[in-house]
């Protein structure tokens, strides 16, 4: 197939394309990937334990459509203790089926048909089903290399309108792995009370920061916690996206609004993982650190390969990926991935998987060991210099 | 700067969904009242299916699965429709879920959202969910209904008369999830007819398949081949295998309508829990003996609730399907307030059929949610309270 043909049969809409990718991939042997966002560390011994406990137990029936009271008493503490906020267990938080459904569940409980919300481009872009279901509008804020993909508050405040609902923004971010600042998330939180704004915190990462980054929960801050939702998880915290637990912190009226929408879309969160996510937060977090240590070498290795390739990027102070700047290949990374996949054997999004404009980006996961990574890279080092020689 | 503020809430929640009580487990007021109300589901798992759910976490199945679910889960899933249907689905026909619902939900907003005068046609009584969910997408609802003596019976006639005029979708049961009664063969043919003449999308929820009473075969679509290519079919782990806290279910089916349905799925939730997959598996495709157990111990509880109740001449209505029984309080001269009052002086909640629609009025709906022996003394209060 040509890289023409290649680039006709690949979808164009951010989660075709990278469907179309993974299925291509499923097709292919001895792919290394480094597309999908699921942590390949294992999930730690006592977070097995706990679910195989509440198997023996018997506890094993459904649970309250806003989930277990001792989860939900857990994620409280969690927030007291981690991020300074203090929520009502019972009445302020629900446990989700994952943090994509919270992403679901808190656009039909607040946006009505119409409704603009903020949103940093590029994007999650599991955040455009979300909004377009709700009947929303998403109103791109841009974010670039030059400055780490950080989120400019002024360049928010420029594209509010009377029907602006809700600024959202994944700190740290996926796809960039950039923070927004301190000092820029406590302006945001001017700009939301000054215009009367929700603001919606997709912390999934906050637990993967490097060197000096720090992460700072915007409703911790003053006057903030009445107009913020706070989304988190267990997935990439503890190396557990199998067993689809998210949460969301919020204002009771809304927690409540969308306790009623998850108990009419699919009653509650699987039970066992529920248990096992108590035993998550109530457990020893030094696990989490020794991922982060993990993570934080592998980001160094690739950072080394990409600079080596003449790849360039935004610092990436967090999470789990690095997006890498490829316009010096020449390749639009569309094709550029379609050419690491199949000549490389190595699965990385492109950046059009996260917004139209990004055809000179690639979203590159951290999560496969050293050895592998080295490989992955030794392989699209190989690809761009068979590209680059048969350029000259 | 606002000196208080209240987060807004969109205006669906308000107009489409039942206020709450945050979710939380109603209390009994006192340790001597019998709840039967709740959803019958039996909790104990065989050692089988709990041994597969522990090692699938030894072997790391603890991250995310193929987006649809995993493989030889959708095979399964594919050959027991298929086997119930006279079908030819593979496995990339099948999508697993996070239970039932989630099935029904992406079934009902594929169908119904964005479409301009979309409607659903469902039966009467139902569940108050798929309301709500037919109300979040956009969509008016048109009940057919049935009739607590035509023992909640789909008639073709009575579908009909609410297909006149269109529907984007039709909503069949089977077992019905709140009556427990199946469609009936005999009508099925005249429901194929009507499907073809109105053309909407038919969504066969067929939960609780294997919460039959002995000796009551499943709906097939081999009674009304017509309907194949129009319907989506959806089931769940939750009451068949005793999962329900593991949140397994599926929707079957090929074509446009599947593809979107797919889409919304993984939109959702990405995949489904894999331990719970793995649970489901076990279940599915592990000793059935259990299962056929489980049919006679509810026979017996039926048995052994209605008992009190037949001997006071207190009409139950027929069930293909545990875990409910309907009494028929109009012509033992009560209603629903009253019965409900009086029962719970007598330590029972039940449910009020007109919880579930206007067909159910002047009915009350009990859980066979004790042990036969149990049960047999709730009957016995049950009749003694509404015989007054």
């Amino acid at each position: 197939m040509t890289t023409a043909s290649a680039n006709e049969a690949i979808p164009r809409t951010p989660s075709e394309l990278r469907d179309a990718l993974m299925d291509l991939a499923a097709t292919m042997s001895d792919v290394i990937s480094l597309g999908l966002g699921d942590p390949d560390l294992a999930t730690p011994p006592h977070i097995i334990a706990a679910a195989k406990g509440a198997m023996d137990r018997g506890d094993l029936g459904l649970t309250p459509p806003a989930g277990l009271p001792e989860l939900r008493r857990a994620i409280a503490a969690k927030l007291h203790r981690e991020n300074g906020i203090d929520v009502d267990p019972m009445r302020e938080v629900i446990v989700t089926t994952g943090g994509q459904e919270a992403l679901f569940l808190i656009m039909a409980a607040i946006i009505d048909p119409g409704d603009e919300i903020l949103v940093p481009d590029p994007r999650y872009s599991s955040y455009d089903d979300a909004i377009e279901m709700a009947g929303g509008r998403m109103v791109f804020v841009p974010s670039d290399e030059a400055h780490d993909f950080d989120l400019d508050p002024a360049e928010v405040e420029a594209r509010i309108t009377p029907r602006t609902r809700a600024i959202l923004y994944v700190s740290p971010s996926n796809p960039t792995a950039g923070m927004v600042s301190p000092s820029n998330i406590r302006r945001i939180a001017q700009i939301a009370q000054d215009h009367d704004l929700v603001v919606i915190s997709d912390e999934i990462y906050e637990h993967y920061v490097y060197d000096d980054a720090e992460h700072l929960s915007i409703a911790s801050l003053p006057g903030m916690k009445e107009r913020t939702i706070t989304v988190n998880g267990a997935s990439k915290t503890f190396a557990m996206t199998g067993f689809r637990i998210g949460y969301v912190a919020g204002p009771a009226h809304v927690v409540d609004a969308m306790v009623r929408l998850k108990a009419v879309i699919n009653v509650a969160a699987p039970t066992i993982s529920q248990w096992a996510v108590v035993a998550a937060l109530n457990g020893p977090q030094e696990c989490v650190e020794e991922m982060r240590q993990t993570y934080a070498a592998r980001r160094s290795l690739l950072l080394a390969a990409l600079d080596r390739m003449g790849f360039t990027y935004g610092a990436p102070r967090g999470a789990l990926y690095v997006w890498a700047n490829s316009a010096s290949t020449g390749i639009p990374s569309t094709e550029l991935s379609y050419r690491f996949l199949t000549e490389g054997r190595v699965l990385i999004f492109p950046g059009t998987g996260f917004g139209g404009q990004w055809f000179d980006y690639m979203r590159i996961t951290l999560l496969q060991p050293i050895d592998i990574l080295e490989e992955a890279a030794r392989r699209m080092e190989d690809v761009i210099a068979r590209y680059r020689k048969g350029a000259e | 700067m606002p000196t208080s503020y209240r987060m807004p809430v969109a205006e669906r929640v308000g107009r489409c969904l039942s206020p709450g009580l945050n979710g939380d487990r109603r209390r009994l007021a006192s340790p001597d009242q019998l709840d039967l109300s709740g959803d019958g589901v039996v909790q104990s798992v065989p050692p089988h299916v709990i041994q597969a759910a522990k090692d699938a976490l030894d072997a790391g199945e603890t991250h995310y699965t193929s987006r649809t679910g995993v493989p030889a889960l959708r095979a399964a899933v594919a050959a027991d429709v298929n086997a119930r249907h006279g079908l030819d689905l593979g496995a990339e026909d099948v999508v697993i879920t996070s239970g039932g619902l989630e099935a029904t939900f992406a079934a009902l907003w594929i169908g119904l959202a964005n479409e301009d005068g979309a409607r659903l046609v469902c039966a009467d009584p139902n569940s108050p969910a798929i309301a709500q969910l037919a109300c979040l997408a956009g969509a008016d609802v048109r009940r057919f209904s049935t009739n607590p003596d035509d023992g909640f019976l789909v008639r073709a006639d009575a579908v009909r008369d609410a297909l006149a005029g269109g529907a984007r979708m039709l909503m069949l049961s089977s077992p019905d999830a709140v009556t427990g009664v199946s469609l009936p063969v005999d009508e099925l043919a005249g429901i194929a007819d009507l499907a073809e003449e109105h053309d909407p999308i038919v969504v066969l929820n067929e939960a609780g398949v294997r919460c039959t009473y002995p000796g009551r075969p499943p709906t097939s679509l081999r009674d009304a081949p017509s309907l194949t290519n129009r319907t989506v079919i959806v089931g769940s782990f939750s009451r068949d295998y005793r999962l329900a806290g593991w949140r397994v279910g599926y929707f079957a089916a090929r074509g446009e309508v599947f593809a979107r349905m797919r889409s919304l799925k993984v939109a959702l939730s990405i995949c489904s829990t894999a331990v719970s997959q793995f649970a489901a598996l076990a279940a599915i495709t592990g000793p059935q003996d259990w299962i056929e157990a489980q049919r006679d111990e509810f026979a017996q509880r039926r048995a052994a609730f209605t008992a009190s109740l037949e001997r006071a001449h207190i009409r139950v209505v027929p069930a293909d399907a545990f875990p409910y029984v309907w009494v028929d309080l109009r012509p033992f001269g009560l209603d629903e307030p009253a019965a409900l009052s009086r029962l719970a002086a007598a330590g029972i909640t039940p449910r009020g059929g007109s919880e579930f629609g206007r067909a159910g009025a002047g009915c009350l709906r009990f859980t066979l949610a004790l042990p036969p022996d149990d049960l047999a003394a709730a009957g016995a209060r049950v009749a003694a309270a509404l015989a007054g």
